[in-house]
């Protein structure tokens, strides 16, 4: 106890019983909130005065029985109920047992045994409150343990690290990868001030990161001002490549939209390549999911010979998107370490 | 319960441990056993694993009680429960040390009994699942916080805990290295994924070692390039020289790597100094990242570094050049017209401990 004393609400319809039990309770010791009769008006003064413990007697004249306001009070103060049982009807008690009380003392009670129903119910009240509490802490825990592991790899990864303690690199035969580069952004940051556009490059992040989300498809991560997404892993599906061309079709028009509206200049450039890819977790600390693969180098590349505004695809993409997606073709060009490839500007929706 | 608690009863007077159990087993728990001696209950407690034990302070041989209720609750974590025919303050006192999950004061009535047994049989049980629900949150939450710091670095996270928000900040001088692997892609190629992977993450796990020593930031990786900073999150004055400290040992752990493995990595690294913005970015996947020309700057040292070489700027080699050799490489056309200043780091000075030359031959 820490220090003030244990606050009992009584409920008994006997009054002579109920006198004697406060009588015993203060001598043990403990305060006696009140005595009422009814289970009615338990429910309402538990809640009220918020008492440490209910002695409730099973048996109440009239209105709902004693079980029933013990379930009220436990379920909705979460305050402890011992009961008081004159009868030993067998379906009462496995019908009280049902409710989960915090002890029973069977009438006619001596001193020594209710001090010590009281003392078991109090133990009992706070250390399973206290187990409860660590329970729903473990959940939250838990929850965020998800979401962080979540914030690092793909679902799919999440799953099969969770199900095989470990992620076994892959090759995937057919993906999409798209880079989209902000390619003035050091002119950006030496014009306005660093902080402010970093700000604002948060700001078109998070919104990237809601058009990725529901495409589905796989942010793999931004490099400063690189932003990377990836389709056809670590699940693979057939439509990485027109997906991918949706989600960069969306991203042009937001930051075109942007520009328009509060006079910005970020002028992005989204280059896209179809291909193989190895994929795998690499690394201890700031371990992280990541693909390899010359499709890689050549989605690079792509960004690298856009310009603002436009999507630029090599001939893979081409061949996967072309039925659907307004293609142009801008001929053989050179690509840095590459020699020369066919790329195509993606117009939009046929 | 679906079966009935198992019971040990240590008490060294026969007739009183013939009642008892006589008692017990009306109340339809089982006994499993009966001991008069200290020494011979904690034996019995370690074969029987009883769920409780009914345990006389007074017992037979050098080892009373309390003694053996001690070691057992210890050893074995079985709930005691003491029968004492006498309160002596002191005894008790000394028995109330023990931690007990009960005492039963002799001669003792059934329903006394009865409820001391399925408190402490409740008692231990529900302590048993706080302890192991405690447990379980504190590995969750250590798991939870080396994953945030799988993201963020540890500073970043105090101030994310503190402020509730990250603000992007400007740091005046910081170093920036990147490192890759020149033909990568062709080796990528000639390698079954597995394979691929395996190596790459074991280089990345040494490297990931070696920058936790110097104290200094991993960025990222970028496929199989490698990237850190010194400096930031928290301002420190040697970052330049720490920077190119880890470069050494990097390409060190490379060249051993590639004398004994079937493969070779031509592993360049690039490093600049100078401002930089830092800060958090992103809604899924966000990340810790540096923005500015510092960082371009870094990027392109690597790129015109070769193969087992830390290629600097002059603004890096201004900040190093006390402690390691490096070789002018003179006034490199970076963009168009740009030109730049860049030094190859040789190693640390003869006058150092350390001393490492040429650290792989140059053989782009």
């Amino acid at each position: 106890m820490n220090g003030s004393k244990t606050r009992i609400l009584i409920v008994e319809d006997e009054k002579i019983i109920g006198l004697d039990i406060k009588r015993t309770l203060e001598r043990i010791g403990y305060e006696v909130v009140n005595i009422v009769k009814s289970g009615e008006s338990a429910i309402d003064l538990a809640g009220e005065l918020k008492p440490d413990l209910v002695m409730m007697d099973i048996m109440l004249s009239g209105g709902i029985s004693g079980i029933d306001a013990a379930e009220a009070i436990r379920r909705k103060f979460d305050i402890p109920v011992i009961y008081l049982t004159g009868l030993t009807d067998e379906e009462t008690f496995d019908k009280a047992k049902i409710t989960q009380p915090f002890g029973y003392l069977p009438k006619p009670f001596d001193q020594k045994g209710l001090h010590s129903a009281i003392e078991m119910g109090l133990y009992k009240h706070k250390i399973e409150s206290l187990l409860k509490q660590k329970t729903i802490e473990l959940e939250e825990e838990k929850k965020k343990t998800d979401s962080l592991l979540m914030n690092i790899l793909p679902a799919g990864i999440v799953k099969e690290l969770k199900l095989n303690g470990s992620v076994k690199p892959r090759l995937f035969e057919s993906i999409t990868i798209m880079f989209a580069n902000f390619h003035n952004f050091i002119t950006l940051i030496q014009k306005y001030e660093p902080v402010k556009v970093i700000g604002q490059l948060n700001e078109i992040y998070h919104q990237f990161d809601m058009i990725v989300e529901y495409s589905g498809l796989e942010k793999m991560k931004t490099i400063g001002n690189t932003y990377i997404i990836c389709g056809g892993l670590p699940i693979e599906s057939d439509d990485h490549a027109l997906k991918i061309i949706e989600v960069a079709l969306k991203m042009t028009e937001y930051v075109q939209r942007l520009n328009s509206k509060n006079n910005h200049e970020w002028q992005l450039r989204i280059g896209i390549n179809s291909g193989q890819v190895v994929a795998g977790v690499v690394g201890t600390h700031k371990f992280t999911y990541d693909v390899w693969g010359n499709t890689v180098n050549i989605a690079s590349r792509m960004e690298n010979s856009c310009e603002p505004g436009k999507i630029n695809i090599t001939r893979t993409t081409y061949e996967l998107v072309n039925d659907i997606y307004d293609c142009q073709y801008r001929g053989k060009l050179n690509a840095k370490g590459m020699g020369e490839i066919d790329m195509f500007f993606v117009n939009g929706l046929k | 319960m679906q079966q009935s608690p198992r019971i040990l009863i240590a008490e060294d007077e026969s007739v009183i441990a013939i009642d008892l159990a006589k008692t017990l087993e009306k109340l339809s728990y089982k006994v499993i056993g009966s001991s008069r001696n200290g020494k011979d209950v904690i034996k019995k407690a370690g074969v029987l694993k009883p769920d409780l034990i009914l345990m006389d302070i007074l017992l037979d041989g050098k080892i009373n009680g309390i003694q053996a209720a001690e070691e057992i609750m210890n050893t074995f974590d079985i709930p005691v429960i003491y029968l004492t025919a006498y309160a002596d303050p002191a005894t008790l006192e000394k028995a109330k040390l023990t931690e007990p999950f009960g005492y039963i004061l002799k001669p003792f009535d059934e329903r006394t009994l009865h409820t001391s047994i399925e408190m402490a049989l409740y008692k231990h049980e529900i302590n048993k699942k706080l302890k192991e629900r405690t447990e379980e949150l504190k590995i969750e939450k250590e798991k939870s916080e080396l994953l945030l710091q799988n993201i963020l670095p540890i500073p970043i996270i105090k101030e994310l805990k503190e402020m509730g928000i990250i603000k992007p900040f400007d740091y005046e001088s910081v170093t920036i290295l990147f490192t890759d692997f020149e033909g990568f892609t062709q080796l990528a190629t000639s390698m079954p994924p597995g394979e691929l992977v395996a190596e790459l993450n074991e280089l990345f796990k040494n490297f990931d070692m070696i920058i936790h020593k110097y104290g200094l930031e991993k960025i990222k990786t970028i496929g199989d390039s490698y990237m850190i900073g010194g400096g930031f999150p928290i301002e420190t004055e040697d970052h330049a020289v720490s920077i190119v400290k880890a470069a050494i040992d990097m390409l060190e752990i490379v060249k051993e790597r590639n004398s004994n493995s079937k493969y070779e990595w031509k592993m360049r690294a690039g490093a600049h100094s100078g401002n930089i913005v830092a800060g958090v970015v992103g809604k899924i996947k966000y990340s810790y990242d540096v923005w500015g020309n510092t960082v371009n700057l870094a990027s392109k040292m690597e790129r015109l570094s070769m193969p087992g070489k830390i290629n600097i700027t002059a603004a890096t080699y201004e900040l190093i050049k006390n402690e390691f050799d490096c070789e002018y490489r003179g006034n490199v056309e970076i963009l168009g017209n740009e030109t730049i200043e860049m030094y190859f780091v040789n190693g640390y000075k003869s006058s150092k401990i350390k001393s490492k030359k040429e650290v792989v031959p140059a053989s782009a």
